[in-house]
């Protein structure tokens, strides 16, 4: 769930400067250029694609590592591989297409590090060669795995600031717009004072609700409960080395669980102008 | 103070500016002056975010940390009205350290 909250805002950072640069061509009452429009994106749309990939990789990986601590050699396992393998040829070929230049240098170096480690660990399980496919993940996965988490969650904060921006600025128009009708005195429209007053409320419950959306703990704990994993894949699997994962595995749900309650909330609202 | 912390203080800067904005009569000098430095501190914030920085270098550290100092001289007066004209001036400050720190992005 983490990874669809995540996904959420990578796909609407670029809609959402959009909706800022509208809007202030709209309150200044200014032309709007298309080019312009191009201008305020963050990442490219190809960026933000092999971004999209490189979460689908991890939670993929994650269920494989998963079912690799847990059973031996099978065909589901062996399918599960292959389907790991399909992503991270279809994440290779994004990452070819962004274009050189920041912000994407470092996403790129993190991804290659990755993508050598799952492709190591599911060839090994494609060749039912269980031991050494944990191997390669308990050994070589943690860091390069841990370090591409860290990436996206710092991305995710550009995300989550830039919509927060809007959010806020929002608070501001739905005032401005009850203000400047109030202000005609007797010839205040009793109707629109009163929508204007309903829009003020929806998106103060709106702003209150938005911190519960920050996706940046939900990717801190992703790294907790992957290092878990890690830690479980090593043990012996006794009941209080299952327990521990468990543990780390509930904290992360439960957090990726609010956060996607909270952007649920935030969606649900139409972005309009007062 | 890195680049994300450094678009996390923009991002509760913003919050503050649009909380006076949004206290103050739109027709109002402060307010439209307001109004400016917010756009541009909103663009400034996403340019940011598309930049690399030697985060290490004194030159980096010397920036962020005037950033730091007229940032907490802003959070001392903008809740206090009669302040109004000090803290824009503070912001303009603000939005002036932001723009040193773009131009030594590598």
């Amino acid at each position: 769930m983490v990874i669809e909250t995540s996904h959420d805002y990578f796909s609407q950072l670029n809609k959402i400067e959009r909706e800022i640069y509208i809007n202030e061509q709209l309150s200044a009452r200014d032309t709007i250029k298309l080019k312009d429009i191009d201008g305020v994106k963050v990442f490219g749309v190809e960026a933000i694609e092999a971004r999209l990939n490189a979460l689908k990789a991890l939670a993929r990986y994650g269920e494989l590592l998963v079912d690799l601590a847990n059973s031996e050699a099978s065909d589901r396992l062996v399918q599960e591989a292959k389907g790991l393998d399909n992503i991270i040829v279809n994440l290779d070929a994004k990452i070819k297409k962004i274009e050189d230049g920041e912000p994407d240098e470092k996403f790129k170096a993190n991804v290659g590090l990755v993508t050598t480690v799952f492709g190591e660990v599911a060839g090994y399980v494609i060749e039912k060669e269980i031991e050494k496919a944990l191997d390669a993940a308990i050994n070589k996965g943690e860091n390069p795995v841990t370090d591409l988490i860290a990436g996206l969650s710092s991305d995710l904060i550009i995300a989550y600031e830039r919509r927060r921006s809007m959010i806020s600025d929002m608070r501001t128009k739905r005032v401005d717009a009850y203000n400047r009708e109030i202000a005609k005195g007797s010839d205040a429209d009793a109707g629109k004072l009163a929508l204007y007053a309903e829009r003020i409320k929806e998106h103060e419950d709106i702003w209150e609700q938005f911190p519960g959306s920050n996706p940046e703990a939900s990717m801190d704990s992703m790294i907790d409960a992957h290092r878990a994993l890690v830690d479980y894949a090593k043990s012996d699997k006794k009941p209080k080395d299952f327990s521990d994962l468990v543990e780390a595995m509930e904290v992360f749900a439960s957090r990726a669980e609010r956060i996607a309650a909270a952007i649920e909330a935030i969606n649900a609202e139409k972005g309009d102008n007062p | 103070m890195t680049k994300y912390e450094m678009i996390q203080l923009i991002g509760d800067l913003l919050v503050e500016i649009d909380v006076m904005r949004g206290s103050l009569v739109p027709d109002l000098l402060e307010r439209r002056e307001l109004d400016e430095f917010r756009k541009t501190l909103g663009r400034k914030q996403r340019e940011l975010a598309g930049k690399a920085f030697a985060e290490n270098s004194s030159e980096y550290i010397r920036i962020t940390d005037e950033i730091l100092g007229i940032n907490e001289e802003i959070k001392e007066k903008i809740h206090d009205v009669e302040m109004a004209v000090e803290t824009i001036s503070n912001i303009g400050r603000f939005l002036s350290n932001v723009d040193k720190l773009l131009g030594i992005a590598v």
